[in-house]
């Protein structure tokens, strides 16, 4: 916990930024004036009533960039999530056995590094059934390359200290070493990598529902935007309608940003 | 320092765009070799200022269709659909904008009282655009071709071809009478092909030479450059199938979007724009609605949305009485405005548009009254029994209506929207209902013809509505006797298995004659408003801008716009 | 050395190897007909209905008939001989298709590769070089914020401002046509602009972030530290120690970055209609053209493991001490 205190202004703000995010998202019911699902008068100016307008069928803007905040966190973090795990499971065994397991995950990143992410996450969204899941998915099966690659390094780098060589000819079980003595010193990665990959994941879905690849009925940033794109409010110059969503998901990338990077820059 | 990285900037771009800049340079094909009788084109718009002063030199036409397939057979690409409007190619007939049947090639036709005779008396001083003249020959390949190597249905019961060249005249047996249905439906989408040149084409699709473009048009393709989208075309003056040929020549430009093409048009870089069945949407119309010099092109639009109910046995609105509670439950102004804005109107029952053939006014327009629709349901005894304020079946079970919006890449934010304001209509009435958005049009197609919905979200364009209507989409068989399954056995979206509608629907492909048409279609839009099997969404007006500062006459024709068969020889210059 | 390069170069061939088979099985496994996305869903309907023969040939054609072996074993056969079958949008060769649009990326894909490198490189050096100076403190934080803004919401932002607003550049496309020459090339740059714009500061925020974290880095080892405190002349310790060792990586990412040149931005060449090979994926994908989609994804992947293999040559030939480890 000690450490906690370090952290810089950068940190700092980045923590208030998620906060206030998760804030939102936890209390949309409470927040939000209207249902966002509820239909009105389309296109009115943002007025006391609606703070930001209503859109194309009449529904609260601004309602929906609270509801929005909901669906774009939980697809950012839990993607984070997977990405980081399968990143530590695959970075750990290729780092500590080495050999076979260490080649096969190191052609297998190859494969994946190669792959154009955006291209194969938009054929696999487009033949599964567009929605949340089918998103985390597809941006998780190419985005734990970087992580894996790292800690990959700093495993092997671990294994070349002492005491765990001792542990190792003491016969003391993988698993222990790995649990006890590896994770631990890959927690500080680990957290921070994490918290670059909610950036990245939140950005990709941004990008994926632009394209319209998000579920029906949806409300996330992403989606809103592809409504005041293609319903063209952007082209008519509802500022109202497609600034908010921009500035929320270039907003809430950034606070995670600022954690991963600050972070990883304390950890030098 | 600045300066330098500057020029390092401007060098090394141009240094990559000279690859670009030599590719363009042999882009620019000439497909057809001009013949010795045609001028060179640059000296196409002086001769035609010296004779006639109220020419058009050069008509641009802006399209968002891509601009890189040049065809003669295929619809697809810019080039394709612009021959809809007989451009490179002539079609054998066209329909006016009083919606009748004229000759367009042939100098006139005629069907016999039986049905089964179709007599053209055909030209023969027209050119294909490589100086070949065409001949009766070519004519004859045509009405082969599109029956043996094309397979095309209106076709397929052609039996002989008899000519006689003294009177010019060719005469088409049919072993059934479909010689209208040939006229109404194969004759204005099939354009006569030069025989030398198709005779071996297999797959016409793909056929990819440049001579694929050599028709027999009022226009010969001249250029394009596929990278900026344009294409040229020019006049050729013994083609003049309904007159003088007015405009001199054509430049068609293709844009990314529908709002790029607008911002053209206000920089006066086109002076009209054409897009089948693809109207500019009203929330476009303020991009131009500032500029004196640009008509935005309003007519009523002959497609139309559509909502087709799920028929199949135990289905929710199987019930008349779910259907009518339906209708009455919906926000018609709310689904008026988001599908046409200010313009879109209410429709009645008969879910044919005023604009098409063989429409009844007398029909009764849709309104809201949700007591109504209430007490319908709960007549009907469908009453919430566990009390959670959802209604349930008769029977005391679950019930949830799907709602499946049709897969379209281009109108899917507008489908889901109409989804949203079904499912308020739903909410209206106390019923719970789910919208199953299917990622692709096969997956979509599967649910459809298994029948995994009560409502479906249709669309039809304004080229089907103005013959086969929308009638055909609800179907779920085929005329008993049509063993061949002519009216063909894909599209067959329908669950409602009414013998009636059945008769009736097909009954439009093959009726024998205008009257029997009219008659089909006027019992089908009684049937659509006593039994509610389907209705219409929204009546809407479509727009397709013109600039008038420039041509003068333009005649806008209801859901087609400015680009029409008749404008190459109606308009005139200012 | 020699065995390090043969066994890097087997490693590439395999990676495109299992890439290759990757595209075949993810076409075979889609629902429906394979057949049916391979010749197009309005045609395939056609031609069940009217010509079933025809459907026939071109399931041989296609390598559709046989086995699931005897298919790949044709399919493989085509690839290697660069035969990426007719593209469904406009029945030209595939390869046709790719190659003009290729052309057309690489308009926006090398001035990136060089002017994001350029600039990138040396901002990163200075702020690196004193970290915490005042260069460093304001420019961190503005290339971290570019960094957080998604691409499809800065090419829309630049679309309305300075297209729509200003009026400066062209709503969309690529030429206006009919031009030649230099009129020609200067009408292709006024185009290009706003999409080169954009994606030459993305490039720079990010290329900028990994030269800064590599020159610190660097700056921080014992013998820089003893060479600055010896009073070595600053530009010379910058120049002779830091500058030299931090360049290894960094060109190592401009070797992956080159990988990408025919990738193409798939969000930003939808916004500004640049028919690239971003777009020409992106609308394979969506219109169902799947040789178009399938051999994109097969180009863009090739390109990528082979970029990564020049990096590993251009490392190991800067640095011959280089194995695999570093990777």
């Amino acid at each position: 916990m000690k450490k906690r205190l370090q952290m810089n202004g950068a940190m700092i703000t980045g923590t208030v930024i998620v906060l206030f995010f998760i804030f939102v998202a936890v209390f949309a019911e409470q927040l939000a004036p209207y249902d966002p699902h509820a239909l009105g008068i389309p296109y009115l100016k943002p007025s006391p009533e609606h703070l930001l307008g209503t859109n194309d069928v009449g529904q609260d803007i601004f309602s929906e960039l609270i509801f929005g905040t909901r669906v774009s966190l939980f697809i950012g973090v839990f993607t984070a999530v997977i990405t980081t795990a399968i990143a530590t499971c695959f970075g750990l065994l290729a780092g500590y056995y080495r050999g076979i397991a260490d080649k096969i995950i190191t052609g297998l990143t190859n494969v994946a590094l190669a792959i154009p992410s955006l291209a194969l996450t938009t054929l696999l969204v487009a033949y599964l059934k567009p929605g949340k899941t089918s998103l985390i998915l597809a941006i998780s099966i190419t985005a734990w390359t970087g992580t894996a690659r790292v800690l990959r390094a700093k495993v092997i780098q671990l294994c070349q200290l002492p005491f765990i060589k001792i542990e190792k000819t003491l016969g003391v079980s993988d698993i222990v070493i790995m649990v006890k003595h590896l994770i631990p010193n890959l927690k500080d990665i680990i957290l921070t990598r994490m918290a670059m990959s909610v950036s990245s994941a939140m950005m990709a879905e941004a990008g994926l529902s632009f394209l319209g690849l998000g579920e029906y009925g949806e409300k996330s940033w992403g989606g809103t935007l592809h409504y005041a794109f293609y319903m063209n409010g952007v082209i008519r110059g509802y500022t109202w309608w497609y600034l908010p969503p921009i500035l929320c998901t270039s907003l809430a990338v950034m606070g995670f940003m600022l954690i991963g990077y600050y972070g990883a820059k304390r950890r030098n | 320092m600045k300066k330098l990285l500057t020029l390092v900037l401007a060098v090394l771009m141009a240094a990559s765009l000279f690859t670009g800049c030599g590719n363009q340079a042999s882009a620019p094909t000439s497909p057809t070799a001009p013949s010795s009788s045609e001028q060179p084109a640059g000296s196409d718009t002086t001769a035609s200022t010296e004779t006639v002063s109220n020419h058009v030199e050069n008509l641009v036409i802006g399209t968002t269709t891509t601009n890189d397939v040049f065809n003669l057979y295929s619809q697809s690409g810019a080039f394709g659909r612009l021959n809809y409007n007989c451009v490179a190619n002539a079609y054998i007939a066209y329909i006016d904008n009083a919606k009748k049947i004229q000759p367009y090639f042939m100098k006139s036709y005629e069907i016999s009282e039986d049905g089964c005779e179709l007599t053209f008396v055909y030209p023969t001083d027209k050119v294909f655009h490589d100086g070949t003249p065409v001949t009766v020959e070519d004519i004859e390949f045509t009405f082969m071709y599109y029956r043996d190597v094309v397979k095309n249905s209106y076709i397929k019961t052609l039996d002989t071809i008899t000519v006689d060249e003294a009177t010019n005249t060719i005469v088409l047996k049919f072993t059934r009478a479909d010689a209208y249905s040939y006229m109404a439906n194969g004759a204005t989408s099939q354009s006569i092909l030069p025989k030398h040149i198709w005779e071996d084409v297999e797959n016409p699709k793909e056929f990819v030479d440049d001579k694929a473009a050599i028709g027999c048009g009022p226009y010969r393709l001249v250029s394009y450059d596929v990278d900026a989208g344009i294409s040229q075309y020019e006049a050729v003056p013994e083609n003049n199938y309904l007159g003088e040929i007015m405009v001199d020549s054509i430049t068609v430009k293709c844009y990314g979007s529908d709002d790029a093409m607008l911002m053209a048009m206000l920089n006066g870089e086109i002076d009209t724009m054409y897009n089948y069945a693809s109207p500019i949407s009203y929330t476009l119309l303020d991009l131009i609605s500032g500029d004196a010099n640009i008509d935005i092109g309003a007519s009523p639009y002959a497609g139309n949305y559509q909502i087709c109910f799920g028929m199949e046995e135990g289905r929710f609105f199987t019930d008349h009485a779910a259907r009518e509670a339906l209708i009455k439950a919906i926000d018609w102004n709310l689904m008026c405005q988001i599908i046409n804005g200010e313009y879109g109107q209410i429709p009645g029952a008969g879910i044919i548009t005023p604009s098409c053939k063989g429409f009844d006014p007398s029909l009764p327009t849709f309104y809201q009254d949700i007591a109504e629709a209430n007490k319908l349901l709960d007549d009907a005894g469908y009453a919430d029994v566990n009390g959670d304020g959802i209604r349930e079946n008769k029977d005391g079970s679950e019930l949830i209506v799907h709602i499946t919006p049709q897969f379209s890449a281009k109108k899917k934010e507008l489908f889901d929207r109409v989804a949203a304001v079904l499912g308020d209509a739903l909410k209206n009435l106390g019923l719970e209902s789910v919208v199953d958005s299917y990622p692709s049009s096969e997956a979509w197609e599967k649910e459809i013809v298994d029948g995994n919905y009560d409502m479906n979200i249709g669309y039809t364009t304004s080229g089907v509505a103005q013959y086969r209507t929308c009638f055909r989409y609800f179907v779920a068989d085929v005329l008993p006797d049509d063993v061949e399954n002519t009216g063909g056995t894909t599209w067959i979206w329908g669950t409602n298995h009414d013998p009636k509608l059945t008769e009736e629907a097909w009954g439009i492909t093959y009726s024998k004659n205008e009257a029997e048409y009219l008659e089909h279609i006027q019992t089908l839009q009684q049937m659509a408003a006593d039994d509610l099997f389907a209705f219409a969404l929204c009546w809407e007006q479509c727009f397709f801008p013109y600039r008038t500062d420039k041509c003068a006459n333009f005649d806008n024709w209801s859901g087609i716009g400015v680009i029409n068969p008749e404008t190459w020889f109606t308009i005139s210059a200012k | 050395m020699g065995k390090h390069l043969i066994k890097r170069f087997l490693m590439a061939l395999l990676t495109i190897y299992i890439i290759i088979t990757l595209s075949f099985l993810m076409v075979r496994f889609m629902p429906g007909d394979p057949l049916m996305h391979l010749v197009g869903e309005e045609e395939y309907y056609y031609l069940a209905e009217f010509n079933p023969e025809e459907l026939e040939r071109l399931a041989d054609k296609y390598g559709c008939s046989g086995t699931l072996i005897e298919q790949y074993q044709k399919y493989m056969y085509s690839i290697l001989h660069l035969d990426f079958g007719i593209a469904y949008s406009n029945k030209q060769p595939v390869l046709t298709n790719i190659l003009t649009s290729m052309k057309w990326t690489l308009i926006l894909s090398f001035p990136t590769l060089i002017f994001g490198g350029i600039i990138g490189c040396l901002l990163g050096v200075i702020a690196g070089w004193r970290p915490g100076g005042r260069f460093d403190r304001i420019a961190t934080p503005l290339f971290l914020f570019v960094n957080t803004v998604p691409t499809n919401c800065i090419g829309i932002l630049a679309m309305v401002f300075f297209a729509f607003k200003l009026r400066l550049f062209p709503l969309s496309g690529m030429t206006s046509g009919n031009l030649h020459g230099f009129a020609y090339v200067r009408d292709v740059l006024w185009h290009a602009g706003l999409p080169l714009m954009i994606l030459i500061l993305f490039r720079s925020s990010g290329n900028f972030m990994q030269m800064k974290s590599y020159v610190s880095q660097v700056a921080g080892e014992d013998y820089v530290i003893t060479a600055r405190a010896k009073g070595l002349n600053e530009r010379k310790v910058l120049f002779r120690h830091v500058m030299k060792n931090a360049m290894l990586p960094f060109v190592t990412n401009l070797c992956l970055q080159l990988g990408n040149i025919f990738s193409g931005s798939m969000i930003l060449e939808t916004i500004f209609g640049w028919r690239g090979m971003g777009q020409l994926f992106y609308a394979g994908v969506s219109k169902r053209d799947f040789p178009t989609a399938q051999a994109c994804f097969i180009v863009t992947a090739t390109c990528v493991v082979l970029g990564n293999l020049l990096g590993d040559l251009i490392c190991s030939w800067i640095d011959p001490r280089i194995k695999e480890d570093l990777q």
